[in-house]
């Protein structure tokens, strides 16, 4: 489309030369003028009385490039919700380890729970609900959860069920001191080893998962492992629930892959998300005052970007938060050459019994009474040669591409999700403001070049 | 019709002696409230030449490209921080600026935000898409801040619908200090290396 321009078609709209700044803003009003009426806005609204067939996807492609088409950035779950788990990839499959299609307890029937999940898995206590996040499981009931349901089986842990003994390991850990209410968890693990240390944890802490995200064929983040977990371990937490105290501390269950990196932009959907955690001041009215943040290894010491503002703010409010890697967890020598033939090795901090309870040393939250009780000194907790510096952890404030970002100077509006990051771009018609295409690839600051999924 | 934000923040160290703020300062100062494709483009060249230069001093950004959804919201939303920020600033400081802080040698850091929204499918929009797929590793160097600064020049402004440019602070004693920049909604600001 050619038009003609005027002699000086940029006009400044604003001009400022003071103390603090120096500046100007200039706007080309003919392009304004010119701008087609029907707009973005119109193909937005379009989208939202559209329905949830997937198959008007990747239709108009051939024609792509004509001027009906407008293309616009969405947020990859929201657009999920209109179009259904799959978008742009209905005939694709999710893919899975090996299953022998069974949940924990060796049933089969699991499948006829899974439209119920999400009411499930929700934390016991009233006071905790507000801090569950249940779109991971909320995607079995969606309208298009039928096919997602069909596709989904148990996810089993690794051989030797490493991440539930751990788990088991930190809780004897806190049996150990009572149960004190005061003291929560944060597991951010894979979402696999997050669900199963949290149900080695169920007896005693009230899990709070917070997937904040559907599954795709293309995910960036591989969440229908983490769903498969959960339905793998569900009769284990509804068991845990049912025999657990009342006011059990809380376990935050979080998927580190949320932050996966963004690799291949022409064949991936881009299903990332920002953790959400209760604020300092929602842990200081659940009476929380200490924060255990248990991370996969001790190469991984400090908290994701993501979370770096919230843990900052925890520190200011004197909410203490230190990190325990799963890896200074390990069962005894013994029980480690024995690990073939014995039942299930019990694992302990520092990897060994007399370790075990060094822990509370290093962490120093509370001391366990059993100590000052035992018969012989050399039954006393020694120090362990070889576990992290996790107790030594304090949060300090770096930037990130979490930051709260004001422009200018003023007041954050605190943590938010960069440009681009969990966002799809997406192809529709002006006319009938129908999807035409998905591209799995970026947008934003996270990069645009990419070509156009069909689906 | 769809559009592309494009927005590059870059902290600069800057002395005294340094003639950085001084000629951004005249440029901004001398051009033209009406602007021709011509004038616009000489306009853009000066300012990346400028730039150019201190790359080396740059310490700190941040650069987004938006396209679609969100592009005009987020041009609209940099340039009213930017100048809302002056106003509130200005109630905040009075009239009569603290003399010590203003010429204290910490507070040597300046502040030039440049803007863009262009034509969603244009070739001007074509031109930041390609410059800007760069590899996540290297988003926050000084290269990277240098490479798109020098894209500027080569949009065809005829698809450019908006620009500005700006400098904070605006007199040529002041200056940030890393304190400032690390505190005060500036926490967005990245580390350039």
């Amino acid at each position: 489309m050619s038009r003609s321009l005027p002699p000086k078609p940029f006009s400044r709209k604003a001009y400022i030369d003071g103390e603090e700044l120096v500046g100007a803003r200039w706007w080309q009003e003919s392009l304004r003028q010119a701008a087609d009426p029907i707009s973005r806005r119109r193909a937005l609204q379009a989208l939202a009385v559209l329905g949830g067939s997937a198959a008007v996807l990747g239709l108009l492609v051939a024609v792509s490039s004509s001027d009906d088409q407008v293309d616009i950035s969405m947020d990859s779950l929201e657009l999920q919700k209109r179009q259904g788990w799959n978008v742009g990839q209905p005939g694709a499959a999710l893919r899975f380890p090996l299953s022998s299609g069974v949940d924990a307890d060796g049933s089969k029937s699991w499948n006829g729970s899974l439209p119920a999940l999400a009411s499930e898995l929700a934390p016991a206590q009233p006071s905790l609900v507000p801090f569950y996040v249940p779109t991971l499981f909320q995607s079995l009931e969606a309208p298009s959860g039928a096919s997602l349901r069909a596709s989904l089986v148990p996810v089993a842990p690794a051989a030797g069920d490493r991440d539930h003994l751990r788990g088991q390991a930190i809780l004897s850990l806190f049996k150990a001191v009572q149960m004190p209410a005061d003291t929560a968890v944060i597991l951010d693990l894979e979402g696999p080893s997050s669900v199963a240390v949290a149900a080695g944890l169920a007896d005693g802490f009230d899990p709070v998962f917070t997937f904040d995200n559907w599954p795709h064929p293309l995910g960036v983040v591989p969440s229908h492992l983490t769903l498969g977990a959960a339905v793998y371990q569900r009769p284990v937490f509804l068991r845990a629930r049912a025999g657990r105290p009342a006011k059990a501390p809380p376990a935050f269950v979080l998927d580190r892959t949320r932050l996966a990196p963004y690799t291949d932009e022409d064949a991936q959907f881009d299903n990332r998300y920002v953790a959400k955690l209760p604020t300092a001041e929602n842990l200081r009215s659940l009476g929380i005052r200490h924060l255990l943040y248990v991370t996969p290894s001790k190469s991984q010491l400090r908290e994701l970007d993501d979370l770096n503002g919230d843990f900052v703010d925890f520190a200011k409010a004197s909410i203490d938060v230190k990190v325990l890697p799963l890896t200074d967890l390990d069962p005894a020598p013994a029980a480690q050459a024995s690990t073939a033939r014995a039942t299930s090795p019990t694992y302990y901090y520092g990897g060994h019994p007399h370790t075990h309870l060094w822990f509370w040393n290093n962490y120093g939250w509370y001391a366990p009474r059993t100590t000052s009780r035992l018969p012989s000194p050399a039954l006393a907790p020694s120090r362990p040669p070889d576990v992290s510096s996790g107790a030594a952890y304090r949060p300090a404030l770096r930037p990130t591409i979490f930051s709260s970002r004001t422009l200018g100077g003023g007041s954050g509006v605190g943590k938010q999700k960069p440009s681009g990051f969990g966002r799809v771009s997406v192809r529709t018609s002006k006319s009938t403001g129908s999807i035409t295409a998905v591209r799995g690839g970026r947008s934003g600051s996270f990069g645009r070049a990419g070509g156009w999924s069909s689906g | 019709m769809s559009k592309t934000f494009f927005g590059i923040q870059v902290v600069v160290k800057n002395f005294v002696s340094d003639p950085l703020r001084k000629q951004l300062h005249e440029i901004i100062a001398r051009s033209e409230a009406e602007q021709s494709l011509t004038e616009k483009r000489v306009f853009w060249k000066r300012v990346a030449a400028v730039l150019n230069e201190a790359v080396p001093a740059f310490e700190l950004g941040f650069w987004d490209l938006i396209a679609g959804s969100g592009a005009e919201e987020e041009f609209e939303s940099w340039s009213s921080e930017i100048e809302g920020s002056l106003a509130t600033e200005k109630e905040e400081l009075g009239t009569a600026p603290d003399e010590i802080s203003r010429i204290s040698a910490e507070k040597r850091y300046i502040i030039v935000t440049l803007i863009f929204l262009v034509e969603g499918g244009s070739n001007s929009d074509n031109t930041l898409a390609e410059r800007c797929d760069i590899p996540e590793s290297e988003y926050w160097t000084r290269l990277t801040f240098g490479r798109l600064i020098a894209t500027i020049p080569l949009l065809n402004f005829a698809t450019v619908e908006a620009d500005a440019v700006y400098l904070a602070p605006g007199s040529e004693e002041d200056g940030f200090s890393m304190e400032d920049l690390h505190g005060g909604g500036y926490e967005y600001l990245k580390m350039l290396l």
